[in-house]
Protein backbone atom coordinates (compact mmCIF):
# COMPACT_ATOMS: atom_id res chain seq x y z
CA UNK A 1 0.00 0.00 0.00
CA UNK A 2 2.73 2.37 1.02
CA UNK A 3 5.06 1.10 -2.00
CA UNK A 4 2.09 2.08 -4.46
CA UNK A 5 1.32 5.46 -2.81
CA UNK A 6 5.46 6.11 -3.51
CA UNK A 7 5.27 4.89 -7.02
CA UNK A 8 2.28 6.81 -8.08
CA UNK A 9 3.79 10.51 -6.90
CA UNK A 10 7.30 9.45 -8.63
CA UNK A 11 5.44 8.41 -12.12
CA UNK A 12 3.42 10.97 -11.46
CA UNK A 13 6.84 13.26 -11.53
CA UNK A 14 8.00 11.44 -14.16
CA UNK A 15 4.91 12.09 -16.51
CA UNK A 16 5.16 16.08 -15.74
CA UNK A 17 8.42 15.77 -17.17
CA UNK A 18 7.17 13.82 -20.26
CA UNK A 19 4.03 16.00 -21.13
CA UNK A 20 6.10 19.03 -20.48
CA UNK A 21 8.61 17.63 -22.69
CA UNK A 22 6.94 15.89 -25.90
CA UNK A 23 3.30 16.62 -25.66
CA UNK A 24 2.33 19.99 -24.86
CA UNK A 25 4.10 22.51 -22.24
CA UNK A 26 2.03 22.33 -19.14
CA UNK A 27 0.81 26.26 -19.50
CA UNK A 28 -2.18 26.30 -17.26
CA UNK A 29 0.47 24.92 -14.48
CA UNK A 30 2.89 27.39 -15.41
CA UNK A 31 0.21 30.12 -15.05
CA UNK A 32 -1.21 29.38 -11.93
CA UNK A 33 1.92 29.51 -10.66
CA UNK A 34 2.94 32.90 -11.75
CA UNK A 35 -1.00 33.82 -10.41
CA UNK A 36 -0.17 32.66 -6.35
CA UNK A 37 3.84 32.94 -6.48
CA UNK A 38 3.76 36.03 -8.75
CA UNK A 39 1.29 37.78 -6.86
CA UNK A 40 2.71 37.05 -3.55
CA UNK A 41 6.08 38.75 -5.44
CA UNK A 42 4.49 41.55 -6.30
CA UNK A 43 2.69 41.74 -3.18
CA UNK A 44 5.85 42.01 -1.20
CA UNK A 45 7.74 44.21 -3.35
CA UNK A 46 4.89 46.53 -2.98
CA UNK A 47 5.00 46.56 0.53
CA UNK A 48 8.68 46.41 0.83
CA UNK A 49 8.34 49.94 -1.12
CA UNK A 50 6.29 51.51 0.63
CA UNK A 51 8.62 51.76 3.40
CA UNK A 52 11.25 54.72 3.15
CA UNK A 53 9.68 56.34 0.23
CA UNK A 54 11.24 59.82 0.99
CA UNK A 55 14.98 58.30 0.06
CA UNK A 56 13.13 56.15 -2.86
CA UNK A 57 11.69 59.49 -4.33
CA UNK A 58 14.63 61.27 -4.12
CA UNK A 59 16.58 58.54 -6.01
CA UNK A 60 13.87 58.76 -8.68
CA UNK A 61 14.11 62.55 -8.75
CA UNK A 62 17.82 62.55 -9.59
CA UNK A 63 17.13 59.21 -12.00
CA UNK A 64 14.24 61.60 -13.66
CA UNK A 65 16.97 65.01 -13.73
CA UNK A 66 19.59 62.89 -15.65
CA UNK A 67 16.99 61.42 -18.13
CA UNK A 68 16.13 64.77 -18.79
CA UNK A 69 19.47 66.18 -19.47
CA UNK A 70 20.46 63.51 -21.69
CA UNK A 71 17.39 64.17 -23.70
CA UNK A 72 17.92 67.42 -24.11
CA UNK A 73 21.84 66.68 -25.18
CA UNK A 74 20.97 64.01 -27.28
CA UNK A 75 17.93 65.73 -29.00
CA UNK A 76 19.63 64.73 -32.33
CA UNK A 77 19.90 61.37 -32.76
CA UNK A 78 16.01 61.05 -31.01
CA UNK A 79 14.99 63.21 -34.06
CA UNK A 80 16.78 61.64 -36.72
CA UNK A 81 14.94 58.42 -35.17
CA UNK A 82 16.03 54.63 -35.44
CA UNK A 83 15.70 52.91 -38.81
CA UNK A 84 12.38 51.08 -39.29
CA UNK A 85 9.88 53.59 -38.15
CA UNK A 86 7.23 55.49 -40.28
CA UNK A 87 8.01 59.04 -41.42
CA UNK A 88 8.16 61.79 -38.46
CA UNK A 89 10.39 59.19 -36.16
CA UNK A 90 9.82 60.99 -32.93
CA UNK A 91 9.39 59.31 -29.75
CA UNK A 92 5.66 58.75 -28.82
CA UNK A 93 5.39 61.77 -26.22
CA UNK A 94 6.63 62.25 -22.33
CA UNK A 95 5.69 58.52 -21.36
CA UNK A 96 8.69 57.34 -23.35
CA UNK A 97 11.60 57.70 -21.47
CA UNK A 98 15.10 56.90 -23.44
CA UNK A 99 15.94 58.50 -26.56
CA UNK A 100 16.47 55.11 -28.48
CA UNK A 101 12.19 54.00 -28.37
CA UNK A 102 11.06 53.99 -31.94
CA UNK A 103 8.06 55.59 -33.23
CA UNK A 104 4.72 54.21 -31.65
CA UNK A 105 6.61 51.83 -29.53
CA UNK A 106 6.15 53.05 -26.23
CA UNK A 107 7.63 52.34 -22.52
CA UNK A 108 6.32 50.61 -19.77
CA UNK A 109 7.29 50.84 -16.27
CA UNK A 110 7.90 48.15 -13.82
CA UNK A 111 9.84 46.79 -10.43
CA UNK A 112 12.30 43.67 -10.17
CA UNK A 113 9.93 41.86 -7.72
CA UNK A 114 11.61 38.44 -7.75
CA UNK A 115 15.90 36.96 -8.70
CA UNK A 116 16.31 33.63 -10.13
CA UNK A 117 19.04 31.28 -9.12
CA UNK A 118 20.33 31.99 -12.58
CA UNK A 119 20.25 35.40 -14.34
CA UNK A 120 16.18 35.41 -14.72
CA UNK A 121 14.59 38.00 -12.66
CA UNK A 122 10.22 38.46 -12.23
CA UNK A 123 9.18 42.08 -12.91
CA UNK A 124 5.48 43.31 -12.00
CA UNK A 125 4.06 44.12 -15.38
CA UNK A 126 2.32 40.78 -17.72
CA UNK A 127 0.24 40.73 -20.82
CA UNK A 128 -2.14 42.74 -18.98
CA UNK A 129 0.23 45.98 -19.50
CA UNK A 130 0.70 45.12 -23.33
CA UNK A 131 4.29 43.45 -22.24
CA UNK A 132 4.78 40.44 -24.35
CA UNK A 133 7.70 37.97 -25.18
CA UNK A 134 11.13 38.99 -26.60
CA UNK A 135 10.79 42.69 -26.36
CA UNK A 136 13.67 44.71 -24.23
CA UNK A 137 13.99 45.78 -20.65
CA UNK A 138 16.25 48.40 -20.11
CA UNK A 139 16.77 50.67 -17.02
CA UNK A 140 18.39 54.39 -16.62
CA UNK A 141 21.61 53.05 -17.13
CA UNK A 142 21.89 51.05 -19.83
CA UNK A 143 20.19 47.65 -20.86
CA UNK A 144 18.78 44.80 -18.66
CA UNK A 145 18.22 41.89 -20.95
CA UNK A 146 14.85 40.83 -22.73
CA UNK A 147 11.19 39.17 -21.65
CA UNK A 148 11.36 35.60 -21.84
CA UNK A 149 7.54 34.58 -20.40
CA UNK A 150 4.41 36.73 -19.20
CA UNK A 151 1.85 35.92 -17.51
CA UNK A 152 -0.63 37.80 -16.09
CA UNK A 153 0.41 40.47 -14.10
CA UNK A 154 3.82 39.39 -14.45
CA UNK A 155 6.80 38.29 -16.32
CA UNK A 156 10.10 37.04 -16.56
CA UNK A 157 12.91 38.39 -17.70
CA UNK A 158 16.21 36.88 -19.33
CA UNK A 159 19.24 39.05 -18.23
CA UNK A 160 22.41 39.73 -20.51
CA UNK A 161 24.98 37.77 -18.34
CA UNK A 162 22.78 34.29 -19.01
CA UNK A 163 24.83 32.25 -21.05
CA UNK A 164 22.47 31.85 -23.86
CA UNK A 165 21.84 35.48 -24.46
CA UNK A 166 23.58 37.06 -27.63
CA UNK A 167 22.92 40.70 -28.47
CA UNK A 168 24.11 42.61 -31.81
CA UNK A 169 26.44 45.33 -31.25
CA UNK A 170 28.20 48.36 -32.15
CA UNK A 171 30.87 50.35 -30.57
CA UNK A 172 29.42 54.19 -30.13
CA UNK A 173 32.90 55.43 -31.15
CA UNK A 174 34.12 54.05 -34.26
CA UNK A 175 30.95 52.06 -35.37
CA UNK A 176 32.27 48.81 -35.31
CA UNK A 177 29.90 45.96 -35.73
CA UNK A 178 30.18 42.73 -33.08
CA UNK A 179 28.00 40.08 -30.56
CA UNK A 180 27.39 40.59 -27.11
CA UNK A 181 27.04 37.37 -25.42
CA UNK A 182 27.02 36.39 -21.53
CA UNK A 183 29.70 34.72 -19.69
CA UNK A 184 28.30 32.20 -17.45
CA UNK A 185 29.05 32.70 -13.15
CA UNK A 186 30.33 36.33 -13.12
CA UNK A 187 29.19 39.47 -14.11
CA UNK A 188 30.51 40.37 -17.17
CA UNK A 189 29.94 39.79 -20.80
CA UNK A 190 31.84 38.68 -23.93
CA UNK A 191 32.26 41.20 -27.03
CA UNK A 192 33.18 39.60 -30.04
CA UNK A 193 33.94 42.55 -32.74
CA UNK A 194 33.85 40.83 -36.62
CA UNK A 195 36.75 42.62 -38.00
CA UNK A 196 39.74 41.38 -36.33
CA UNK A 197 41.80 44.78 -36.63
CA UNK A 198 39.20 46.98 -35.11
CA UNK A 199 40.67 49.91 -32.83
CA UNK A 200 39.61 48.85 -29.33
CA UNK A 201 40.81 50.41 -26.23
CA UNK A 202 39.90 49.87 -22.59
CA UNK A 203 36.95 52.54 -21.60
CA UNK A 204 35.06 52.04 -25.17
CA UNK A 205 31.07 52.06 -25.00
CA UNK A 206 29.61 49.53 -26.48
CA UNK A 207 25.76 50.24 -27.59
CA UNK A 208 22.99 48.25 -29.21
CA UNK A 209 22.89 47.41 -32.53
CA UNK A 210 18.99 47.22 -32.47
CA UNK A 211 16.64 44.05 -34.64
CA UNK A 212 15.07 44.18 -37.54
CA UNK A 213 11.11 45.51 -35.87
CA UNK A 214 13.25 46.99 -32.63
CA UNK A 215 12.30 43.18 -31.24
CA UNK A 216 13.75 41.70 -28.95
CA UNK A 217 15.96 44.90 -28.90
CA UNK A 218 15.50 48.45 -29.77
CA UNK A 219 18.57 50.27 -31.31
CA UNK A 220 21.11 52.34 -29.00
CA UNK A 221 20.92 51.29 -25.58
CA UNK A 222 23.88 51.42 -23.90
CA UNK A 223 25.23 48.00 -23.21
CA UNK A 224 28.39 48.44 -21.01
CA UNK A 225 31.71 49.62 -21.13
CA UNK A 226 35.25 47.55 -22.15
CA UNK A 227 36.65 46.23 -18.95
CA UNK A 228 39.76 44.76 -20.52
CA UNK A 229 40.62 42.98 -24.02
CA UNK A 230 41.65 39.64 -25.12
CA UNK A 231 44.44 39.28 -27.31
CA UNK A 232 44.45 36.43 -28.98
CA UNK A 233 46.78 36.25 -31.90
CA UNK A 234 45.53 35.22 -35.46
CA UNK A 235 41.79 34.52 -34.04
CA UNK A 236 38.96 35.84 -36.41
CA UNK A 237 37.37 37.96 -33.94
CA UNK A 238 38.73 40.45 -31.53
CA UNK A 239 37.28 39.36 -28.37
CA UNK A 240 36.97 41.79 -25.03
CA UNK A 241 35.40 41.67 -21.83
CA UNK A 242 32.67 43.91 -21.07
CA UNK A 243 31.57 45.46 -17.62
CA UNK A 244 27.60 46.23 -17.81
CA UNK A 245 26.47 49.62 -17.63
CA UNK A 246 23.25 48.47 -15.45
CA UNK A 247 23.62 46.94 -12.17
CA UNK A 248 22.37 43.98 -12.96
CA UNK A 249 22.75 42.57 -9.37
CA UNK A 250 21.03 45.80 -7.81
CA UNK A 251 17.40 46.34 -10.16
CA UNK A 252 14.76 47.74 -9.37
CA UNK A 253 13.05 50.05 -11.66
CA UNK A 254 13.18 49.17 -15.03
CA UNK A 255 11.40 49.57 -17.97
CA UNK A 256 10.05 47.43 -21.10
CA UNK A 257 10.02 48.87 -24.96
CA UNK A 258 6.56 47.38 -26.16
CA UNK A 259 5.06 47.42 -29.32
CA UNK A 260 1.93 49.21 -30.34
CA UNK A 261 -1.06 46.59 -30.25
CA UNK A 262 -2.29 44.92 -33.30
CA UNK A 263 1.14 43.99 -34.47
CA UNK B 1 2.88 21.77 11.11
CA UNK B 2 5.55 24.10 11.08
CA UNK B 3 7.55 22.36 8.35
CA UNK B 4 4.47 22.07 6.29
CA UNK B 5 4.23 26.06 6.11
CA UNK B 6 8.16 26.31 5.54
CA UNK B 7 7.88 23.64 2.42
CA UNK B 8 5.19 25.75 0.76
CA UNK B 9 6.62 29.29 1.70
CA UNK B 10 9.83 27.85 0.39
CA UNK B 11 9.92 29.39 -3.42
CA UNK B 12 8.85 32.39 -2.32
CA UNK B 13 11.41 33.22 0.00
CA UNK B 14 13.91 31.71 -1.92
CA UNK B 15 13.09 33.92 -4.88
CA UNK B 16 12.44 37.09 -2.91
CA UNK B 17 15.27 37.20 -0.58
CA UNK B 18 17.66 34.53 -0.55
CA UNK B 19 18.68 34.87 -4.48
CA UNK B 20 19.12 38.59 -4.11
CA UNK B 21 21.92 38.11 -1.33
CA UNK B 22 25.36 39.11 -2.17
CA UNK B 23 26.66 36.30 -0.50
CA UNK B 24 25.05 33.45 -1.90
CA UNK B 25 22.69 31.40 0.06
CA UNK B 26 21.35 27.58 0.56
CA UNK B 27 18.43 25.99 -1.65
CA UNK B 28 15.33 26.49 0.85
CA UNK B 29 13.51 24.27 -1.36
CA UNK B 30 15.51 21.53 -1.31
CA UNK B 31 16.13 21.81 2.94
CA UNK B 32 12.57 22.18 3.70
CA UNK B 33 12.07 18.66 1.76
CA UNK B 34 15.20 16.96 3.49
CA UNK B 35 13.82 18.44 7.03
CA UNK B 36 10.04 17.05 6.70
CA UNK B 37 11.90 13.27 5.01
CA UNK B 38 13.78 13.29 7.97
CA UNK B 39 11.24 14.30 10.56
CA UNK B 40 8.21 12.54 9.15
CA UNK B 41 9.48 9.69 7.29
CA UNK B 42 10.09 8.43 3.26
CA UNK B 43 6.28 8.86 2.34
CA UNK B 44 6.00 12.06 3.50
CA UNK B 45 9.61 13.29 2.29
CA UNK B 46 8.43 11.80 -1.20
CA UNK B 47 4.91 14.24 -1.08
CA UNK B 48 6.82 16.93 -0.29
CA UNK B 49 9.35 16.84 -2.82
CA UNK B 50 6.86 16.51 -5.11
CA UNK B 51 4.45 19.57 -3.94
CA UNK B 52 7.19 21.68 -3.48
CA UNK B 53 9.33 20.75 -6.27
CA UNK B 54 6.56 21.42 -8.51
CA UNK B 55 5.82 25.15 -6.38
CA UNK B 56 9.73 26.11 -7.10
CA UNK B 57 9.47 24.79 -11.08
CA UNK B 58 6.39 27.21 -11.54
CA UNK B 59 7.15 30.25 -9.53
CA UNK B 60 8.49 32.94 -12.12
CA UNK B 61 11.15 33.72 -12.64
CA UNK B 62 11.69 29.78 -13.45
CA UNK B 63 11.07 28.40 -16.82
CA UNK B 64 12.61 25.09 -17.14
CA UNK B 65 11.00 21.65 -17.22
CA UNK B 66 8.05 21.38 -15.53
CA UNK B 67 8.08 18.85 -13.21
CA UNK B 68 12.17 18.54 -13.38
CA UNK B 69 13.05 20.33 -9.76
CA UNK B 70 9.41 17.85 -8.94
CA UNK B 71 11.16 14.56 -9.88
CA UNK B 72 14.73 14.79 -8.27
CA UNK B 73 13.44 16.29 -5.28
CA UNK B 74 10.59 13.21 -4.43
CA UNK B 75 13.66 10.94 -5.18
CA UNK B 76 15.76 12.95 -2.38
CA UNK B 77 12.64 12.71 0.38
CA UNK B 78 12.29 9.35 -0.60
CA UNK B 79 15.93 8.26 0.23
CA UNK B 80 16.42 10.89 2.91
CA UNK B 81 13.55 9.17 5.16
CA UNK B 82 14.98 5.85 4.15
CA UNK B 83 17.85 5.92 5.67
CA UNK B 84 16.91 8.46 8.51
CA UNK B 85 17.69 6.14 11.44
CA UNK B 86 21.43 5.64 11.17
CA UNK B 87 23.59 8.19 11.49
CA UNK B 88 21.51 11.34 10.88
CA UNK B 89 23.89 14.03 10.31
CA UNK B 90 25.69 12.15 7.75
CA UNK B 91 22.43 11.50 6.01
CA UNK B 92 20.87 15.39 6.29
CA UNK B 93 23.90 16.31 5.06
CA UNK B 94 24.42 13.86 2.07
CA UNK B 95 20.51 14.35 1.08
CA UNK B 96 20.76 18.46 0.91
CA UNK B 97 24.14 17.39 -0.99
CA UNK B 98 22.19 14.95 -3.44
CA UNK B 99 19.05 17.50 -3.82
CA UNK B 100 20.82 20.37 -4.83
CA UNK B 101 23.20 18.48 -7.62
CA UNK B 102 20.51 15.96 -8.43
CA UNK B 103 18.64 19.17 -9.56
CA UNK B 104 21.88 21.38 -11.40
CA UNK B 105 22.18 17.91 -13.37
CA UNK B 106 18.93 17.30 -14.55
CA UNK B 107 18.33 20.78 -15.81
CA UNK B 108 21.57 20.31 -17.99
CA UNK B 109 20.54 16.62 -18.90
CA UNK B 110 17.13 18.09 -20.12
CA UNK B 111 18.63 21.16 -22.32
CA UNK B 112 17.41 24.21 -19.78
CA UNK B 113 20.82 25.54 -19.22
CA UNK B 114 24.38 25.09 -20.44
CA UNK B 115 26.32 22.79 -18.15
CA UNK B 116 28.96 25.63 -17.53
CA UNK B 117 26.53 28.16 -15.86
CA UNK B 118 24.83 25.55 -14.34
CA UNK B 119 27.86 24.34 -12.43
CA UNK B 120 29.16 27.55 -11.67
CA UNK B 121 26.96 28.51 -9.35
CA UNK B 122 26.75 25.07 -7.60
CA UNK B 123 30.14 25.44 -5.21
CA UNK B 124 28.34 28.73 -3.28
CA UNK B 125 24.89 26.98 -2.96
CA UNK B 126 26.44 23.76 -1.46
CA UNK B 127 28.42 25.89 1.07
CA UNK B 128 25.17 27.22 2.14
CA UNK B 129 23.34 24.32 1.74
CA UNK B 130 25.10 20.87 3.44
CA UNK B 131 26.17 22.67 6.55
CA UNK B 132 22.69 24.14 7.01
CA UNK B 133 20.54 20.82 6.16
CA UNK B 134 22.87 18.27 8.53
CA UNK B 135 22.83 20.45 11.45
CA UNK B 136 19.05 21.09 11.43
CA UNK B 137 18.15 17.63 10.34
CA UNK B 138 20.12 15.84 13.01
CA UNK B 139 18.75 18.04 15.58
CA UNK B 140 15.27 17.33 14.19
CA UNK B 141 15.89 13.73 13.90
CA UNK B 142 16.89 13.94 17.75
CA UNK B 143 14.07 15.62 19.23
CA UNK B 144 11.76 12.77 18.11
CA UNK B 145 12.59 9.20 20.07
CA UNK B 146 12.43 6.82 17.70
CA UNK B 147 9.73 4.03 19.08
CA UNK B 148 7.65 7.66 18.35
CA UNK B 149 9.17 8.03 15.01
CA UNK B 150 8.10 3.93 14.21
CA UNK B 151 4.49 4.66 15.11
CA UNK B 152 3.67 8.23 13.30
CA UNK B 153 4.88 6.30 10.09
Amino acid sequence: MKRAFVLLVLATAVLLVVIDRTLAPLAPLREAGATVYGTAESAFGTVTRSFGGEGRLRALERENAALRADLLSSGARAASGPAGGPAGGSASGPASGTTAVPARHRGVAAHVVGFGRGPQVTIDAGSSSGVVRDVTVLNADGLVGKVTWTGAATASVSLITDAGSSVGARMTESGELGVVTGVPGEGRLRLSLFDPNAPLKVGDVVETLGSAGARPYVAGVPIGTVASIEDVPGAATRTALVRPAARLSALDLVTVIVPPPGR
Amino acid sequence: MGLVLLLLAAPLLQVLLVNRSPWGGPDLVTLAVVWLALARGPVWGCVAGLVAGLAADVTPPADGTVGRAALVLSVTGLLAGHWRERRPLLVAGAAAALGTVLQAAAAVALGDEPWRSAVAGLPLVLAWTVPLGAVVGAVLVRRRPPAEVQRRV
